[in-house]
């Protein structure tokens, strides 16, 4: 007898689709030269060294070989994407500096009320540059600094020297490269030594421009005892040509500090998704990363905590929802380079209507880190025959005095909790709803409130359509 | 015979004479029931899959020495064959071909030895038939020279309703390359690989263990145990594979390294590759040193902490074991206390 299975159809994504009318005040050429590198450091009235350092980082992107391992990027032509656009706005310290179509495209992301209900600084980014930036009064009579990195760059420049590129190399790979050929916008946060951040920062980058490319760079430093927690969002209107996201995040979170990262990633399905993320902790700090991965045609993205000091900690906790159309390549990477260092990560993915998740992980441990403790473990949901699900955690021990434990499930949802639910008056639709957003839930309830909402939501959004 | 590229494995470095020509032979004591038919010829049709790669499948179909059919005949039962082979040349390449007709039950083993003065290039390629119903058990013990070097393919069809189980114990050899696959390919085919290695000195180890869930309702365990001690070096592949067409198969995987000492290197890549929704597919590893609880366990039943950590280390590989007699366990175990160099005398347990 046949079985009768469920497919989900592909949805519209809303809000995340709308498009505001192109206005830029400044937008340079398609394509990657010296002379566009050097004029977007020219509008950006960059000191002479970051002109260089930028130059550099293009000959050393020109020089490297596409990466051939993973998703396949030949359709992605950078001489087709426009590298910098300035938006037709002067960044605001309030909303209403803030011109109408810019304000109201984060009205609808829910930015500002999110600002006022339960966020202690928000920066938002609009194309290639930061157009609303704000932090409450008491964080800066703390000492804490939190700025767009280009305003960081000349009123903080030798603190931006020390750090910027210097944990994510443009040697690292080819996109990194080109992240320090074209980078522009960005957070900056700076946490004093002992001070508790209560609320979360949060930055947003949206980009609107067709064809364009999103280079933001953060940055963040979160000194000795002191704790923050920063949320990133991210999501761009659907165009029939290619846009590229290629970030970078670099954190360096010092003795006894702890920061926990949050990602809510919904970029179009047009977008190439090709962001670097590492942190660097030292003895008894904490990263703690949460990620959610939905939009993108292309992602490959695996967030790197390296634990270089004693009992230095990382915990990832990580969904991604491959749909129709889309390459998800997500993971993790934990070094392991200091002694009774501890990491635990917590990965599932969902695939579904012909989407393709990779779950692919590198956790290592140096011959100096004696007595690490790691804990891997990813589930995958395949919610159709037409979807791809690859689970693949590389081990690497150099050292025997390790506690390593790795596990790894893949399935479908259960036809007999479906059953139970639907003999509960429970739709069909729901019940497969319930079932996912159960899946999902050790990230969500890691999530403030709102963004645990947004996850839901992007979820239902993600499985509503026809059932049958 | 043609000269063949060395393949470059990233975290295998291969030496550059390991398709060197040379002397090949193996004097090999046989115990061989009625029920196997053995022929010394190999099938002209041979199915190939990459494995180690073509370099290697090119080198052992030219060089082989030892060509060797087995047919264990349709629903006859047999309950061990043997196969001690002594190798003492500089060169070993053999294939070997085992046809399990449909519902024969046979458990074949294959032993390879030889003295510790002796260098040999082992090449191997191994194919079993598993036709419907069979229910076959391969098992190959090796036990090369710390200077040999060992490269091993294994692969196995298995047909509707069949079980083939393949368990390799890999004790010896300076270097060793074993890829071992079974392809499901028929309705409720079983696949079961259990892999037990011991790395001491300055041994490299790449295992590959590949299941292929190819029709509905297949089941599939893969199994890897092994300790690491000194400066050894160990890769472990662990690879899934549930092909569309396969729903309702469950495969599941698990490994277990024991680390003795700092100084050593242990690589491990699970992957799940699914391409079907409706299966259950579940891998775990773990490594860590020997488990505390247990030593003190022993130890406070009179045992020394030598004998204490001999006796964790060999029960490691009892679960390989199972299937062989207690003399044969005992054998193999004398021979992996005496690699490990420690006391000998263990029956006291």
């Amino acid at each position: 007898m046949e079985r009768k299975k469920s497919y989900i159809e592909d949805v519209e994504r809303g809000i995340y689709d709308i498009v505001d009318q192109e206005k830029h005040a400044y937008i340079v050429d398609k394509g990657l030269t010296e002379e566009i590198i050097t004029e977007i450091s020219q509008v950006k009235n960059e000191p002479q060294w970051m002109l260089d350092f930028r130059l550099k980082c293009l000959k050393i992107y020109k020089s490297m070989p596409v990466p051939m391992w993973s998703a396949d990027l030949s359709e992605l032509d950078i001489e087709n994407i426009v590298h910098y656009v300035k938006p037709d706005a002067k960044q605001s310290h309030t909303w209403d500096d803030v011109p109408d179509y810019i304000k109201n495209t984060f009205e609808r992301l829910g930015i500002p009320q999110a600002e006022r209900e339960s966020l202690a600084g928000v920066g938002a980014q609009y194309d290639s540059e930061v157009i609303y930036h704000s932090m409450s009064e008491h964080l800066a009579r703390q000492g804490v600094i939190y700025m767009d990195i280009d305003k960081a760059l000349i009123e903080y420049e030798d603190i931006i020297k020390e750090y910027f590129m210097t944990l994510i190399t443009p040697h690292d790979h080819k996109f990194a490269a080109l992240h320090g050929a074209v980078w522009s916008g960005g957070s900056y946060v700076y946490v004093p030594e002992g001070v508790q951040v209560d609320l979360p920062l949060q930055s947003y980058f949206r980009l609107n421009a067709k064809g364009a490319g999103q280079f933001e760079h953060t940055l963040i430093i979160v000194e000795k005892g002191a704790s923050l927690h920063f949320i990133e969002g991210c999501s761009a209107p659907k165009y029939s040509v290619q846009n590229l996201h290629a970030g970078a995040v670099e954190l360096f979170i010092r003795e006894g500090a702890k920061l926990r990262y949050s990602t809510i990633e919904n970029w179009s399905r047009n977008m190439y998704n090709l962001n670097t993320k590492r942190a660097l902790v030292d003895a008894h700090g904490t990263i703690e990363w949460i990620s959610g991965s939905f939009g993108s045609k292309v992602s490959m993205l695996y967030p790197m905590s390296i634990l270089q000091g004693a009992h230095a900690k990382s915990e990832f906790t990580g969904v991604t929802f491959a749909s129709t159309g889309q390459y998800l390549d997500t993971g993790m990477k934990v070094i392991h380079a200091a002694p009774y260092t501890n990491s635990t990560v917590h990965a599932k993915s969902i695939s579904k209507n012909g989407g393709y998740a990779y779950y692919r992980s590198l956790l290592r441990v140096l011959e100096s880190a004696h007595n690490c403790k790691s804990t891997v473990n990813c589930e995958s949901l395949m919610l159709d025959n037409f979807s791809k699900s690859d689970t693949l955690p590389i081990i690497e021990l150099f050292n025997d005095q390790v506690d390593i434990g790795h596990e790894a499930k893949i399935g479908r949802i259960s036809d007999d909790a479906i059953f139970y639910m639907m003999s509960r008056g429970i739709s069909e639709e729901e019940a497969k709803a319930m079932v996912v957003r159960g899946f999902v839930e050790p990230i969500s309830k890691e999530l403030p409130l709102e963004y645990a909402v947004e996850l839901n939501n992007l979820i239902t959004m993600e499985l509503e359509g026809t059932i049958g | 015979m043609v000269q063949l590229a060395i393949p470059k494995w990233k975290r295998m470095p291969l030496p550059e004479d390991i398709f060197a020509s040379g002397e090949s032979d193996a004097s090999c004591v046989a115990d061989i029931p009625q029920r196997i038919v053995v022929q010394r010829r190999f099938p002209q049709r041979l199915r190939m899959e990459k494995s180690l790669g073509n370099s290697f499948n090119i080198f052992v179909s030219q060089a082989s020495k030892n060509n060797m059919t087995m047919t264990v005949k349709r629903s006859f039962e047999v309950q061990q064959a043997y196969y001690h082979y002594t190798v003492h040349k500089p060169c070993f390449a053999e294939n070997i071909h085992i046809e399990a007709e449909a519902g024969s039950k046979a458990f074949i083993v294959i032993e390879y030895d030889q003295d510790d003065s002796v260098f040999t290039n082992h090449h191997q390629w191994i194919q079993i038939n598993g036709r419907k119903g069979c229910d076959l058990h391969l098992m190959v013990i090796q036990k090369l020279s710390p200077k040999s070097r060992y490269f091993s393919q294994q692969v196995a069809y298995v047909e509707e309703g069949g079980n083939v189980k393949i368990t390799t114990l890999s004790l010896g050899a300076a270097l060793t390359a074993l890829s071992v696959e079974e392809h499901l390919l028929g309705r409720r085919a079983n696949g079961d690989m259990k892999l037990g290695y011991l790395l001491v000195g300055d041994q490299r180890s790449d295992y590959c263990n590949s299941m292929f869930h190819k029709a509905p309702q297949t089941t599939s365990n893969i199994l890897a145990k092994g300790v690491l001690r000194d400066q050894c070096k160990k890769v472990y592949r662990g690879n899934l594979f549930f092909d569309p067409g396969s729903p309702q198969s469950v495969g599941r995987e698990e490994e277990f390294a024991t680390l003795l000492n700092p100084g050593v290197v242990a690589n491990s890549l699970p992957a799940l590759i699914c391409r079907e929704d409706d299966v259950i597919g579940e891998h775990a590893a773990s490594a860590s040193q020997l488990d505390q609880e247990q030593l003190f366990y022993i130890m406070s039943r009179g045992h020394s902490k030598k004998r204490a950590e001999q006796l964790i280390i060999l029960s490691s590989f009892s679960e390989m074991m199972e299937d062989l007699s207690e003399d044969k366990r005992q054998s193999i175990n004398d021979w992996i206390s005496r690699r490990l160099q420690v006391e000998r005398q263990i029956s006291d347990f």
